[in-house]
């Protein structure tokens, strides 16, 4: 059958992609990730408590071109359409500028929550929590978590320990951690010929202290083993991001001005 | 799913069995319950499987169409799932209760299918950024007797694995575009490759152990549930933690390495089923046929 010159379906390349081509992986020059990274490092985080008067806790995290802010708003009497709970119930929200939040995500983020925060310590009341993804970069649902995780600490709601998290990208050789969006891309795990090497994208909800994972999500193809270090791995990489969470929250026990504390590692 | 009501000293007794690798009906941590399979449960589809494990029950069935591929996806078919919780399961799901465990069940179920890679979506391709198959895959949940995802996924791959595809006979020309015929010899058709695809084991925790294949009362004792798609080769294709629980490092890779073992065994059996099954088209008639699934 011969093409037929259809233009309505002629690609060209679109603004995004003429700006940011797909790049492998690892720069075979400097043999480092595209942003000069190593594999084992995340990207610098800027994570700033109190930018929203008036809400009990809120924070701004930043990791990349990733933006996220948090609020939260309660705990507050339950609406009258919502039934009796004698234990906490939560609200949560998480909104995408310019998209769409996968309803998987945003429940992988509440029963997260919900793991937490002790919530008998508020019956019959409801807490708001309200995430937006002002820019998605990669990584954001652990961008999301580390921020909700920031954003109790300030509203002082009752938790069993900080909340941190992190993503980590398998292309079948190496773990790349703090993934871009641009790295994500670049995994096409559906391409059957990369397939026998295996690929995956793993998000991890941590809780430092306890030592307990709260969130965990996985899709791609990995084996057991294979996946067992990764777990180890994105352990570690949040002990990482733990450790900027409690220079922020040391900014909160001494009472100074609002100036953000920029942590870079 | 349904809430059962159970009093502290079944659920005490139920634990503390599970504990000593002894469950409620007898069986280990690790072990099946009995299940049953029947082809051709529904005449009108391009196959269907009825799969009974213990008390669950559901049916699936396939339909093939001609479509249009995904543009940003322009040499790949489609796979459609769509997952009907019938309040007949269960008294939770009347009205919209059951929409959001059918939206829950959808997408762990394309994430398995669509992005882990282990079917060849480019064999449904017929004319690149023209014309492909599309698969809509209809489940419909008959009762819920615990352990309802892991059965969906069996079945699932069971019917897509005796799904006929029938083949292009040639093209109608309508006003200048080919459009592609479909054979409607049946004996005419091809089958989907599914040997790597993916099955789901859900392992809640009870107590301190995981198990598989939890009915709804142990279901009801556990505080959450780890998801995994494995396939026929032990490989993981997805993790979703359901429910409240915390779960310490070794938890998780613990259930990992049970879920890989367990899922590549039931993977490697429905797999020998798929054969089975497809040998027995080729003779049977349309009536209802019965077999047993021994995993």
């Amino acid at each position: 059958m011969e093409e037929e010159q259809d233009f309505k379906s002629v690609r060209g390349l679109t603004r995004s992609e003429a700006l940011y081509p797909r790049l492998p992986l690892i720069n075979p020059e400097t043999n480092l990730r595209q942003d000069g990274r190593h594999t084992s490092n995340i990207r610098p985080i800027f994570l700033q408590t109190g930018i929203r008067q008036g809400a009990k806790g809120s924070a701004y995290i930043e990791l990349g071109t990733t933006k996220v802010i948090c609020i939260i708003s309660g705990p507050k009497d339950l609406p009258k359409k919502v039934d009796f709970s004698t234990t906490g119930l939560l609200s949560v929200e998480v909104q995408l500028v310019g998209g769409k939040v996968p309803e998987r995500d945003v429940t992988l983020i509440k029963e997260c929550l919900e793991a937490t925060i002790l919530l008998d310590k508020f019956p019959k009341l409801i807490l708001e929590i309200y995430l937006t993804i002002m820019e998605d970069g990669g990584s954001a649902m652990s961008a999301c978590i580390t921020a909700a995780g920031m954003a109790l600490l300030e509203a002082g709601i009752p938790l069993f320990d900080t909340l941190v998290g992190s993503t980590l990208l398998y292309d079948g050789k190496d773990f790349y951690l703090d993934p871009t969006r641009q790295e994500i891309e670049v995994v096409d795990l559906t391409d059957q010929e990369k397939n026998d090497k295996g690929g995956g994208l793993i998000t991890m909800g941590y809780l430092p202290s306890r030592e307990q994972i709260c969130l965990f999500s996985m899709e791609g193809k990995m084996g057991p083993l294979v996946l067992d270090s990764a777990i180890d791995v994105l352990t570690q990489t949040n002990l990482q991001v733990y450790s900027v969470v409690k220079k922020q929250a040391a900014h909160l026990l001494v009472q100074e001005e609002d100036d953000p504390a920029e942590n870079t590692n | 799913m349904a809430e059962i009501l159970l009093s502290e000293v079944e659920k005490y007794y139920l634990v503390m069995g599970v504990g000593q690798d002894v469950r409620v009906d007898g069986r280990s941590r690790s072990d099946y319950r009995q299940g049953d399979i029947d082809l051709n449960a529904v005449t009108n589809s391009h196959g269907s499987i009825r799969a009974r494990l213990g008390e669950t029950d559901v049916i699936v069935a396939t339909k093939v169409d001609l479509g249009t591929p995904d543009p940003d996806r322009p040499d790949r078919g489609t796979i459609k799932f769509l997952v009907d919780c019938s309040p007949t399961a269960s008294p939770d799901f009347e009205g919209r209760g059951g929409d959001e465990l059918a939206e829950k069940i959808c997408r762990i179920l394309s994430i398995a299918y669509d992005k882990s890679g282990t079917i060849d979506l480019k064999n449904l391709c017929i004319t690149p950024k023209k014309y492909c198959y599309v698969i809509d895959v209809d489940i419909l949940v008959l009762q819920c007797g615990g352990n309802l995802i892991d059965v969906i996924s069996m079945a699932v791959k069971l019917c897509l694995g005796i799904c006929e595809l029938p083949r292009v006979t040639g093209l109608r020309y309508d006003l200048g575009q080919g459009v592609p015929v479909f054979s409607t010899d049946e004996f005419e058709f091809d089958y989907l490759d599914v040997k790597n695809s993916p099955v789901v084991v859900t392992l809640p925790r009870v107590g301190r152990y995981f198990v598989v294949d939890a009915s709804l009362e142990e279901e009801s004792c556990s505080k959450g549930k780890l998801a995994f798609g494995v396939t026929p080769d032990g490989c993981v294709t997805s993790i979703d933690k359901l429910g409240r629980g915390c779960y310490q490092v070794k938890s998780i890779q613990a259930a990992t390495a049970m879920a890989s073992t367990v899922g590549a065994n039931v993977n490697n059996t429905i797999n020998m089923r798929i054969d089975s099954l497809r040998e027995l088209k080729l003779r049977a008639d349309p009536k209802p046929l019965s077999m047993p699934m021994d995993i």
